[in-house]
């Protein structure tokens, strides 16, 4: 059976410190004003009961990607057998359309990398490359649990290797043993916004459930 | 052929000792035995001349003269500090101007496609002159024994990689290197040795 | 196939025949084997694995760098080192921002402006050090060389430096200690000889096991931690207390309690917050002692707080107990409450009387348990001795000390560094410090060691200054004389006549910032500066280098080798490696030395010698071998023990693997364990990291529960309650070396103590109040109805003094201190580069409004509102000094009313150098500003950055 790759964060253990985002950003070179993984941080409450939220994400790789359908490349973005959903540098046009349909604000374009596909293919259908240059286009970015590394057999992305609080459980749910598969059993996890219907495939240990109210904001906003 | 090839084994092998390192007593007492060429209507000659001529003028003050060319070796392409005339071919070919890029990996790679490395890896940047001209001597001396074993098929294979290490990376960055010695080093002996590089890879 | 260069050959033939062009062998390259050939191919274009250690703060992680083509790609945690274990933190991990900064210090500088307008130009570093030298020389023949002081601001890889200025003849090398956080440390160095006292969470350790095997544990034992002003999460990132804290609370069911005036990261995940008044830790810490004195009952299982035994291991803890006691009747003039009650406590902290009952019996009860003090605490207020002493104290009689999950003190285990290395003339095999100087003191001649002409240690105002006192320098720097008051040249005076500063800023850090500014610039009646050098000699240009003559730029942490040994329970050491080379023209500190060194001695400085310096030194690795000779250096002691396979108490020296394998020569008559030296090549070959074996109760022998006198480094190799005592016909105890200083010169009492009102220093428990604290102090009550508010600081650890041009760091937002409030602006930062080869490329970035974090003020939001102002207003804080500084207000309910919070160097910072951060400085605060330069601490002379009242007004 395939893997199933999956992340789960355990709020318990998490320091709020960030260095999930800023590794994300020294592994995958994101740049500056935009984010692979971020941390979004609330304060609420008055005192003497003060509240700090501190909410880690990173794409869900849903089972159920609204990413996927609008984008007119057939293979530009697509979700592979081992969970992980793609970008192909090589086919994407920069159109954005996938940026605007990921609830999550998980996708940015990605202003240092241009676009290699020849977009005047797609003119016809896609009016937002119309009249424009290759090179005037920018390519899709978004997390893919750092899938360089899993291809050279390393199963751990860089947010994973870096956390602080040991808070971050990656793996394989097709392995029932795994530590993420006995986590998940084990900790009953949420996941963020279920009722979009999307799958998600990141899991959080919340103790308190009004993280996902407080923080509530697009990775990329 | 055979002939043409051990020819220029000679001359790679003068330029890759002299790039190496500052030249021995050995040497320079070795090419004063030859006289310099008549006309000089090429850079080969041209360099030759110039090179054999320092040579004589020289002779009678030769420990005296070698540690002044081993300072001027070290002048030119060590430095202590940034070197008039950098060996490296990353230097003039990374758009940064520095050491240690992908040209250097892309000379280790070519190499690597003939079975060698260089003896101190990953200390020295491979794309040192001397190195690729020991490189080319190599290459030719091999060329030359397969030649001699009859070996038309690997003499062929051989020789395209060195063909291809001349056009494709040497022919690229000799041209500004050699200028920079020319520029910047008042002893003739490197000046010509200058003339004779750029004349090898660079034919005018 | 032709031979395309046929025609260029016509000559080449002459060459032919000549004996040197005869087929001769390969110089430069070699065959590879096939399978040689495979594993460099694999290799090819990969990274390069190179194990080294942090420096962007001063926690100096283990890390694992990946390099290609000489360039630094990614930044891992190196997860050999057990201090982090892999992790690595997000300051650490946007190293790469800092090594290829465009506003890195590149090459040599001398100053053509005015001090500290910035005005500098390029020079080769032949100029650099020549001038320098010069005026070095010149110096030390006017004044004597303990006018120069050598501050290593960071204690990070300073040896060659001190190596350096000791052998030149001052004894004036010194690193940022007291402004950092020496009361702090002040009980744990009194009472056991070591300094900071942590809680054992650092996980894993490798324990011995009963069939001699070494297990690596990672199971969390504690059961409580109270952290008192100690902020892990966000301050000094002791980087195994994030883990260990989270861990051992899921995994071992640990609660822990937080003690802060504002809701810190650490106070949002703990069990129980608890926001007293600044300033009132001693206060707390003093009741929870008393509350279990008086409560203890040894039949009672739910009241037997005490351990009894420790009594077996420690010493004067009666005389101790008998002096706390002393103050149980008196009534505190503030409340006309008896001391250290939890009525008192709780009156002046502004806390429930039961929120301090709960803490004493809780921490009481619950073992293994640990107390923590912080940095923000004891540390930076002036009376935080009492607190640091009294922490000691209650983690000691809690039968806590060096237990499994209880508190650790990480600096007496530590493998032994510097010694030699640093302090030790390989010419004239002696200690550099020991050489017997001459001074005319009142036209007679007097000798005595280099060492007595220290500032401070034989200074008229704080001889126990274990870690040098920095904040008084600006008076130096103004022309007022050193005073030797002790020691052999009591009587001798001398100016500051250089300032050589290394890593550090202390023009922002140093006290406070306006006071160090006139300082610098200070001139004479002639028009000139009266301090005649200041160099600078850092990686990044900050505002101290504004002020320097020189400027000399180092090579980044990694670009030079040393070592790192941070806060570890057991011996445990790490290299730092250079991982690429020098950028620019920067070059690493041997080199620096021995430029220096070599340049004194041209110019005819004897003291210098060849042998001492370049012609031993002549590559980084010399040196750092030469600063862990005979390392670790620490006894074979603790349950389990260590080595079984050696005699306990024995000093292990040597690698692991050769300790482990017998490797040794056992030396009986000095009970020394010898194996082989650890040096950076063994280091490279291990991962980086030499990790000797964890043991407890490291001060009584395994057999028996009976103390072996061996450790703690402590006169009495006990934990001692008393300071001050006589053994036989011998004076014993920390502070007695001081009492007998000021006894031979005839009862004068230094400025320190005189201020507090002691005529010396006390042999046992001691108490005195706090400076610029309306609700301990009778003496500040005047001032609390212009001033309500009191001022503490902080640490935000992404954003500290050199850090802040990270623009990685600007996207984080921490506490109320460091939030998404600029004003829009442009800069040029490096930007990461997804393709190519270069992992960083320079470019010019705008970031609009609000979306970069910068330094804030952070206040209550009732307090705002009812001062009518509300988040990202812009308000002025003044004090009653008549300073003030600038900044928008963070108004939250993560603060207790009546305190405000801005966390150090995070803003107002003006030197163009910090990129990103000098775009905000207008409005961004500098809390140092407003810090009282003559609050220095009285018995180590450390800043009191936390004390201080203040008001706020809509600017």
């Amino acid at each position: 059976m395939s893997k199933k790759y999956a992340l789960l964060v355990d709020l318990r253990k998490c320091v709020g410190c960030t260095s999930c985002q800023v590794s994300c950003k020294m592994e995958n070179a994101v740049p500056i004003g935009q984010f692979r993984s971020r941390v979004d941080i609330a304060d609420t409450g008055e005192y003497p009961k003060p509240k700090r939220y501190f909410l880690p994400k990173i794409c869900n790789q849903c089972d159920e990607p609204p990413c996927i359908l609008p984008c007119p490349v057939k293979g530009a973005t697509y979700k592979r057998e081992d969970g992980v959903v793609m970008v192909n540098r090589d086919l994407c046009i920069g159109c954005g359309r996938c940026v605007g349909a990921c609830p999550y604000g998980a996708r940015f374009l990605h202003p240092h990398i241009p676009v290699k596909n020849d977009p005047s293919k797609y003119a016809k259908d896609v009016p937002e490359v119309r009249g424009k240059k290759a090179k005037d286009l920018k390519v899709v970015d978004k997390c893919d649990y750092c899938s360089h590394r899993l291809a050279e057999g390393i199963e751990e992305p860089a947010c994973v290797r870096n956390c602080m609080g040991r808070a971050r459980v990656f793996g394989d749910l097709s392995d029932p043993n795994s530590d993420i598969s006995k986590a998940i059993k084990a900790l009953k996890p949420d996941v963020l916004h279920p009722e979009y219907g999307t799958k998600p495939r990141v899991f959080i240990v919340a103790p308190d459930k009004e993280v996902f109210k407080a923080a509530d904001g697009h990775i990329n906003r | 052929m055979i002939e043409e090839l051990r020819e220029e084994l000679y001359l790679y092998n003068l330029l890759r000792q002299i790039f190496l390192k500052e030249p021995t007593d050995k040497l320079i007492k070795d090419l004063s035995m030859i006289d310099p060429p008549e006309d000089a209507d090429d850079e080969i000659d041209r360099g030759l001349k110039i090179l054999l001529e320092s040579i004589r003028k020289n002779e009678h003050r030769l420990d005296e003269w070698l540690e002044e060319l081993a300072l001027e070796y070290a002048r030119l392409f060590i430095g202590p500090k940034n070197p008039p005339a950098v060996p490296y071919a990353s230097f003039y070919l990374s758009e940064s101007r520095s050491l240690m890029t992908d040209e250097t990996i892309d000379v280790r790679k070519r190499y690597l496609e003939a079975g060698m490395a260089v003896k101190e890896l990953y200390s020295i940047p491979d794309d040192h002159i001397g190195i690729e001209l020991e490189f080319i001597y190599y290459l030719t001396q091999r060329a030359i024994e397969y030649f001699e074993d009859g070996n038309r098929e690997e003499a062929s294979r051989i020789f395209e990689m060195r063909e291809n290490f001349f056009n494709n990376h040497m022919m690229k960055w000799i041209s500004p290197f050699v200028e920079k010695i020319l520029e910047s080093s008042s002893e003739d002996f490197y000046k010509g040795i200058a003339l004779i590089l750029r004349g090898v890879i660079n034919p005018l | 196939m032709e031979i395309t260069r046929r025609s260029l050959l016509k000559y080449a033939g002459v060459l032919a025949g000549l004996a040197a062009l005869e087929k001769t062998g390969l110089m430069s390259l070699r065959h590879l084997s096939p399978s040689e050939a495979e594993a460099v191919e694999k290799a090819m274009g990969q990274y390069e694995i190179k194990y080294s250690a942090c420096c962007m703060c001063p926690s100096e992680c283990g890390l694992e760098f990946w390099v290609k083509d000489g360039k630094v790609h990614k930044i891992y945690g190196n997860p050999n080192v057990p201090y982090n274990d892999g992790i690595v933190c997000a300051k650490g991990a946007s190293g790469m921002q800092l090594i290829y900064s465009p506003d890195r210090l590149k090459y040599p500088m001398i100053r053509t402006g005015e001090r500290g307008s910035g005005k500098f130009k390029r020079v080769s570093w032949e100029e650099a050090i020549d001038y320098i030298g010069k005026k070095l020389i010149d110096i030390k023949k006017k004044y004597g060389p303990e006018s120069v002081i050598m501050d290593t601001g960071d204690v990070t890889d300073r040896d060659q430096y001190w190596r350096l200025f000791y052998a030149y003849g001052t004894p004036n090398c010194v690193e940022h200690g007291s402004i950092c956080d020496t009361p702090r440390r002040h009980g744990p160095k009194l009472m056991v000889g070591g300094k900071r006292w942590e809680p054992d969470l650092m996980r894993p350790v490798y324990v011995r096991q009963p069939d001699g095997s070494l297990k690596k544990d990672m199971s969390y034992k504690t059961k409580l931690i109270i952290y008192c002003g100690w902020n892990p999460f966000v301050a000094t990132r002791i980087m195994y207390e994030n883990r260990g804290t989270v861990g051992a609370k899921v995994e071992n069911g640990c609660r822990y309690f937080v003690i802060d005036p504002s809701y810190s990261n650490t106070a949002a995940l703990a069990d129980k917050w608890i926001a007293p008044r600044p300033g009132t830790d001693n206060d707390i810490f003093a009741a929870m002692l008393r509350y279990i004195l008086e409560n203890d009952d040894q039949n009672n299982p739910d009241k037997k707080y005490i351990d009894w035994n420790f009594k077996k291991y420690s010493k004067g803890w009666d005389d101790f107990e008998k002096a706390f006691k002393s103050w149980w009747h008196k009534k505190d003039p503030i409340n006309n409450l008896e001391y250290f009650s939890v009525k008192w406590a709780a009156d002046r902290a502004g806390i429930k009387e039961e929120e301090i009952v709960e803490l004493a019996h809780t921490f009481g009860i619950t073992k293994p348990a640990a107390l923590v003090w912080g940095m923000q605490s004891p540390g930076h207020h002036y009376n935080g001795y009492c607190g640091s002493i009294l922490g000691v104290a209650l983690n000691v009689i809690t039968g806590n000390f060096d237990a499994p999950g209880g508190i650790i003190d990480t600096e007496i285990m530590k493998w032994s560094k510097g010694g030699k290395g640093r302090l030790f003339s390989w010419v004239e095999n002696k200690n550099f410090n020991d050489r017997i100087v001459k001074r005319t003191i009142n036209g007679k001649e007097v000798e005595g060691k280099q060492s007595e002409l220290h500032k401070d240690h034989y200074g008229s105002k704080y001889p126990a200054a274990w870690d040098d006192v920095v904040g008084d320098y600006p008076e130096f720097f103004e022309g007022k004389e050193v005073e030797i008051r002790y020691g052999a040249f009591r009587g001798h005076k001398y100016p500051i006549k250089a300032y050589i500063l290394r890593t550090g800023n202390t023009v922002v850090s140093g006290s406070a910032t306006w006071r160090w500014r006139e300082a610098m610039t200070a001139k004479d009646a002639k028009g000139n500066y009266k301090l005649e050098l200041i160099v600078f000699i850092d990686t990044l240009y900050l505002e101290s280098a504004l002020y320097a003559d020189v400027i000399l730029p180092e090579a980044s942490y990694a670009e030079r080798v040393s070592w790192s040994d941070i806060y570890p329970p057991m011996p445990l050491g790490y290299l730092r490696d250079a991982v690429i080379k020098p950028l620019h023209e920067s070059k690493n500190p041997t080199e620096i030395m021995n430029l220096i060194a070599k340049k004194l001695y041209d110019l005819g400085d004897r003291d210098i010698k060849p042998g001492d310096f370049w012609e031993r030194y002549k590559d980084e690795d010399t040196f750092a071998t030469d600063l862990i000779l005979g390392t670790p250096g620490k006894p074979n002691i603790g349950t389990p023990l260590p080595y079984p396979q050696y005699p306990e108490g024995y000093i292990l020296r040597g690698t692991p693997d050769s300790l482990e394998k017998g490797n040794v020569k056992i030396d009986h008559e000095k009970k020394e364990v010898v194996g082989e030296q650890v040096t950076p090549a063994w280091m490279r070959k291990n991962k980086g990291v030499a990790i000797w074996p964890m043991s407890w109760y490291r001060y009584k022998w395994t057999t028996k529960e009976e103390p072996h006198k061996i450790w703690p480094p402590t006169d009495s190799k006990l934990i001692e309650f008393v300071w001050d005592y006589t053994d036989g016909d011998k004076r014993k105890g920390r502070y007695s070396k001081y009492n007998v200083l000021i006894e031979k010169a005839g009862g004068e009492v230094p400025k320190g103590l005189k201020e507090i009102g002691f005529d010396k220093f006390p042999s046992t428990f001691y108490w005195f109040e706090t400076k610029w604290n309306p609700y301990t102090n009778p003496e500040y009550k005047k001032y609390a109805k212009d001033y309500p508010f009191q001022l503490i600081t902080g640490r935000i650890h992404h954003a500290m003094t050199g850090t802040q041009m990270i623009p990685w760091l600007g996207e984080i937002k921490a506490e109320g201190l460091w939030q998404p409030m600029n004003d829009e602006f442009e800069a040029e930062i490096p930007e990461a580069m997804p393709m190519g080869k270069d992992p960083m490329k320079t470019m010019k970035v705008r970031f609009k409004a609000n979306t970069f974090s910068v330094g804030t003020i952070w206040m209550n939001s009732d307090d705002a509102k009812r001062l009518g102002i509300k988040t990202g207003d812009l308000v002025i804080v003044e004090n009653p000094l008549g300073k003030s500084t600038k900044g928008k207000v963070f108004a939250s309910g993560g603060i207790r009313p009546g305190v405000v919070k801005i966390a150090f160097g995070s803003g107002g910072r003006f030197s163009p150098g910090l990129g990103v951060a000098y775009k905000s400085k207008d409005y961004t605060p500098d809390c140092n500003n407003l810090v009282d330069p003559e609050a220095l601490s009285p018995i180590m002379g450390q800043c009191a950055y936390a004390d201080m009242m203040i008001r706020v007004k809509k600017a």
